[in-house]
């Protein structure tokens, strides 16, 4: 049930994001 | 059929979610909100993008790493890019937020 190489999606590098709240 | 790649001293680590984390989608982010008995500790919140978004689904206590980067060539146009190695960065970081927590 994989996507064909034309249907995948566009890869981005994963993210962790810290917002200090003080 | 798809190929394991991953590190094997890190491709059978298998990782979940700590219950303490509180997801919310907000305004096309992915907010991330550590709550200790009924308060979220609002000293720090975290975001995800998309990526970091689809990882966290997939760290349900039973998919190891290798299963995961797997899922992630599978879904993904990963061409060109090491996508194993930004995944174990990934999780890296998320440990070190103690957002995760590793199961074996």
């Amino acid at each position: 049930s994989r996507p064909s190489k034309n249907d995948k999606r566009q890869y981005e590098k994963p993210r962790l994001s810290i917002i200090e709240l003080v | 059929m798809y190929t394991m790649r991953m590190d094997p001293t890190r491709g059978r680590d298998i990782y979940r979610k700590k219950e303490h984390v509180v997801v919310r989608e907000i305004a096309g982010e992915t907010l991330l909100v550590p709550v200790r008995g009924r308060l979220a500790d609002m000293q720090r919140v975290f975001t995800l993008n998309g990526m970091g978004r689809y990882i966290w689904e997939n760290l349900d206590g039973q998919r190891d790493l290798s299963d995961i980067a797997d899922n992630i060539r599978g879904d993904f146009e990963t061409t060109g890019v090491d996508s194993e190695t930004d995944l174990i960065q990934f999780i890296d970081d998320l440990q070190k937020a103690e957002l995760i927590e590793k199961v074996s």
